[in-house]
């Protein structure tokens, strides 16, 4: 009685092994290896801030290395799985971007250059005025309401891109 | 005779304390006001710096309110926002903006000459003033007042930053500080907060 119930169990259980065994095979034959997740950015409600200033960018008396500056924000969303990271950006409308952040400090403004900005997975990262922002230093023309840049952000894991911002007030 | 006098001090004196003791009592601070109201207000010299269009004085602006702002143009968020926050406070006060003069003052003298301060602040509102002055006269104002500023390291492309208060003052028809607003206030909080300085102080 024993060893029948045991013959018999083993064999219930070799037959569910067999029956369960060759679907999975097959399906793993089937399907792709799951692929590792990406991220996904979505730029949102990027603009520019107007320059100021009468002819800012071509007072000729100021020798300095930099005439005007601007700024431009946008709403950075990672819909994806994989968290990414603003590396750089650049454009023709400014002899140089930097990424930089105004930060209070007990009522002092300070505004420090950041290296990069980290986009987790499935979260957005604001750039917005008293925070985040791309610096445009040494303008190479005046930017005014209604007219557009061409930016073109690099991103460490979903490559470079070209967004279109236009220039507007806050 | 003298002892009538001196009674009759007295009683001057004790009238004049009373009235200032219900003066304070009556004019607390307005609980609507967003900026920080400054009850007495405190006394703050006069200035003498320069825009494209000559010297400037705070007491040029006797009888008006003053809206203190410390900036530099160079700066490519902070200062812009705090003006463009000012320009759209002074639409909202319609015709009231003709009792307030926003001036804005370079913490960056090296790099804000009178036209580039000036221009600038006038890009936001025509009515807006720029001034500077040299290293030294602008330190002076900015102590007077307690505005900390100080350069920052930049970058060899943007040159150096500066560091600075970011908060606005509120100068009364006297040219006493009468209010602080801090960095985050918004343009209808300036709004309705000169609104009811016009009208009661």
């Amino acid at each position: 009685m024993g060893s029948g119930a045991t013959a018999g169990s083993k064999r219930m259980k070799s037959i569910y092994a067999r029956g369960l065994l060759l679907p999975a095979l097959v399906s793993l034959a089937a399907c792709q290896p799951t692929p590792p997740p990406v991220s996904e950015i979505r730029v949102e409600d990027a603009w520019a801030r107007p320059s100021r200033g009468a002819s800012m960018t071509t007072e000729g008396s100021d020798s300095r290395a930099v005439t005007a500056t601007s700024a431009v924000y946008m709403v950075l969303h990672n819909e994806g799985g994989r968290g990414d990271t603003l590396l750089a950006a650049r454009t023709d409308a400014a002899r140089a971007v930097e990424i930089h952040e105004s930060r209070m400090d007990g009522g002092v403004m300070r505004m420090r250059r950041a290296d990069r900005v980290e986009i987790p997975a499935g979260e957005a990262v604001r750039l917005k005025p008293g925070g985040l922002h791309l610096m445009l230093v040494g303008l190479t023309r005046e930017l005014a309401v209604g007219d557009e840049l061409r930016v073109e952000i690099d991103l460490a894991d979903a490559g470079s891109r070209t967004i279109i911002v236009p220039v507007r007030e806050p | 005779m003298k002892r009538l006098t001196i009674l009759a001090s007295a009683v001057v004196l004790l009238l004049i304390l009373l009235a200032a003791l219900v003066y304070t009592v009556v004019t607390n601070r307005p609980p609507e006001l967003a900026g920080t109201y400054l009850e007495p207000p405190v006394n703050a010299a006069d200035f003498e710096l320069t825009s494209v269009d000559g010297t400037v004085r705070k007491s040029d602006f006797r009888g008006r309110f003053v809206v203190l702002f410390f900036g530099y143009t160079f700066c490519p968020d902070v200062c812009p926002t705090t003006l463009a926050r000012l320009r759209t406070a002074m639409d909202l006060l319609g015709p009231g903006a003709g009792e307030v003069q926003v001036v804005m003052v370079s913490v960056d003298p090296e790099r804000d000459t009178p036209e580039r301060v000036s221009s600038y602040a006038q890009a936001f509102n025509p009515g807006f003033i720029g001034v500077t002055g040299t290293p030294e006269e602008v330190a002076a104002v900015a102590a007077d007042y307690g505005i900390f500023h100080a350069r920052a390291e930049g970058s060899p492309e943007t040159g150096y930053l500066v560091d600075h208060t970011a908060a606005v003052m509120v100068l009364d028809r006297d040219g006493n500080t009468r209010m602080i607003w801090s960095f985050e206030i918004t343009p209808e909080q300036v709004a309705s907060d000169l609104e009811y300085l016009i009208e009661h102080v």
